[in-house]
């Protein structure tokens, strides 16, 4: 499996044609840019080379003249610790006020997407700001999807948020056993969407994970499956993604009880260094069910809980010791079959509507793992866990309830 | 049993609970031993094991996965008791049902 180290992805960003690192600045890892210096003098004359290479000890470039405030920037081609930029005045004329390394803003762009106003659930784990720092490879990592299948018509991608086929490849249906996973309930569609909904294509909702996503059908018209069904979903996926050469993660948004062919299914994917994130159930505050409760058992198993638009632990949702993170899991907008299936029976929309879920928040936490993954690709599926766990946000209550806190996308992908 | 085999069951069309635990009705899964997943002999014994009217739902896989429908009438958990103790045998059980959790 290609591997591209930390340092790499560093190297393959530039502004202005200078490469960008990442230094610490003020006990924070930040980004900088390499070889460029500003400073602050209280005179309108450009700092001279001299002056700037006696300051810095390096050989410099150049020099730009300083703006209305006094701001200008030395050139060099050193690479400077950040020490070295900041200490550089000392040696420089009094009216040099400061020296420090030119430091990285990012722009923050909002998705165009017509409902991501109401998307309360991206907001709330900061994904923008996630999507802003993101730089990892979005065919290095799939997400496959086991569930009620996604839209698809006359053998298409039929939704508008979900028909890209570069990033949305069909897998079996493994409860009929054929090649045609199309959704008859909806809920699948739903997940998929909250997971990898096309972003920023001026209509709809927006995904997490702007990468590689696998359906595979396992939940029937009603949205039952079998131990047999999840194993054989386990299985087509770790082939898929061996032949792609990608990191996996298998997103589980339903449950049951525990049983040897759900174990060993668990037990294939950890040998097969996939990652497992599974809902902790809608049991009304009773136990969560499994594979999710495997979570500590297995260090590739996270059990996803719910929380709604107050941090708080809605009273569907299940809970206990199993517990790894939770995220938004009520009042969710998120896509749904362009046709008629059983979740219209029961009131909801076609195209797009709201549900309420542990589901829900389960495909919310696949994305995180993989803009994580794909950001941090030589990480083990383990150290992908720990990473969201860790960098969740604790709320106060018990942790039977929330686990680690909330999922934050920026903190999990700083 | 016989080898005539039935469809497989679609999880959820014909479920049965048990102790509060759904499976999929007359359904039974039996794993192999891994170093018995394509021993023919042991497949064969296994199934003679099993109960007369079974019928294969899916044959044994290379790990050694297969599906079997038992009789009308059959109680999968019993039948995994009585069979789970076969040498070749490494679990028996009925095929539990999953569900989506979403309100």
């Amino acid at each position: 499996m290609p591997v591209q180290t930390e340092l790499e992805q560093q190297n393959t960003r530039t502004f202005q044609g200078r490469p960008v690192v990442t230094v610490e600045w003020q006990g924070e890892e930040v980004e900088s840019v390499q070889g460029m210096v500003a400073y602050r003098r209280t005179t309108p004359e450009p700092m001279s080379t001299d002056e700037a290479e006696h300051g810095l000890m390096v050989k410099v470039l150049g020099t730009t003249e300083p703006d209305p405030l006094g701001i200008g920037v030395i050139i060099t081609d050193a690479d400077l610790e950040v020490d070295h930029a900041t200490s550089a005045v000392e040696k420089m004329s009094p009216d040099v006020l400061w020296t420090e390394p030119v430091l990285l803003d990012h722009g923050t762009v909002v998705p165009n997407d017509t409902y991501f106003v109401q998307q309360w659930n991206l907001a709330d784990i900061h994904a923008e700001q996630a999507w802003d720092l993101w730089n990892g490879d979005p065919h290095k990592v799939i997400v496959a999807v086991l569930d009620t299948g996604i839209s698809i018509e006359n053998g298409s991608l039929s939704h508008q948020d979900l028909n890209d086929g570069n990033r949305f490849f069909l897998g079996r249906d493994l409860v009929n056993n054929d090649k045609d996973p199309s959704d008859d309930h909806g809920h699948g569609t739903h997940v998929a969407g909250i997971a990898a909904a096309i972003t920023n294509n001026g209509t709809g909702v927006a995904g997490l994970w702007p990468g590689a996503l696998l359906v595979l059908k396992v939940f029937n018209a009603s949205n039952d499956g079998s131990s047999v069904t999840f194993k054989d979903g386990i299985l087509a996926a770790v082939k898929f993604a061996n032949e792609q050469g990608a990191h996996l993660i298998i997103n589980y948004s339903g449950g049951g009880p525990d049983n040897q062919t759900k174990k060993t299914a668990v037990e294939y994917a950890r040998d097969n260094e996939a990652l497992i994130v599974a809902a902790a159930g809608n049991g009304f505050g009773g136990k969560i069910i499994f594979p999710a409760a495997y979570s500590e058992q297995y260090s590739n198993v996270l059990a996803i809980g719910a929380v709604d638009r107050q941090h708080q632990r809605p009273s569907f949702a299940s809970r206990g010791p199993e517990m790894t993170v939770v995220a938004p899991g009520v009042d969710i907008l998120s896509s749904l079959p362009n046709y008629f299936v059983t979740l219209n029976s029961e009131g909801k929309q076609t195209k797009y509507d709201r549900l309420d879920g542990t589901s829900q928040a389960t495909p919310l936490v696949s994305g995180l793992a993989a803009l994580v993954w794909s950001k941090w690709p030589h990480l083990s599926a383990a150290q992908v866990r720990e990473k969201i766990a860790q960098s969740a946000n604790p709320i106060a209550g018990s942790a039977n309830d929330y686990g680690h806190g909330m999922i934050d996308a920026e903190a999990a992908l700083s | 049993m016989t080898r005539e085999g039935t469809s497989e069951k679609e999880p959820g069309d014909q479920k049965k609970q048990t102790h509060g635990v759904r499976h999929v009705e007359n359904q039974l899964i039996v794993k192999l031993k891994n170093e018995f997943a394509d021993n023919r002999t042991a497949r064969q014994q296994v199934m003679e094991a099993l109960p007369d009217e079974s019928t294969v739902g899916r044959d044994f896989d290379e790990m050694g996965f297969a599906i079997i429908n038992l009789p009308e009438g059959a109680d999968p958990s019993e039948v995994a008791q009585e069979i789970g103790h076969h040498q070749a045998i490494e679990y028996a059980e009925p095929n539990f049902i999953d569900s989506g959790t979403a309100g």
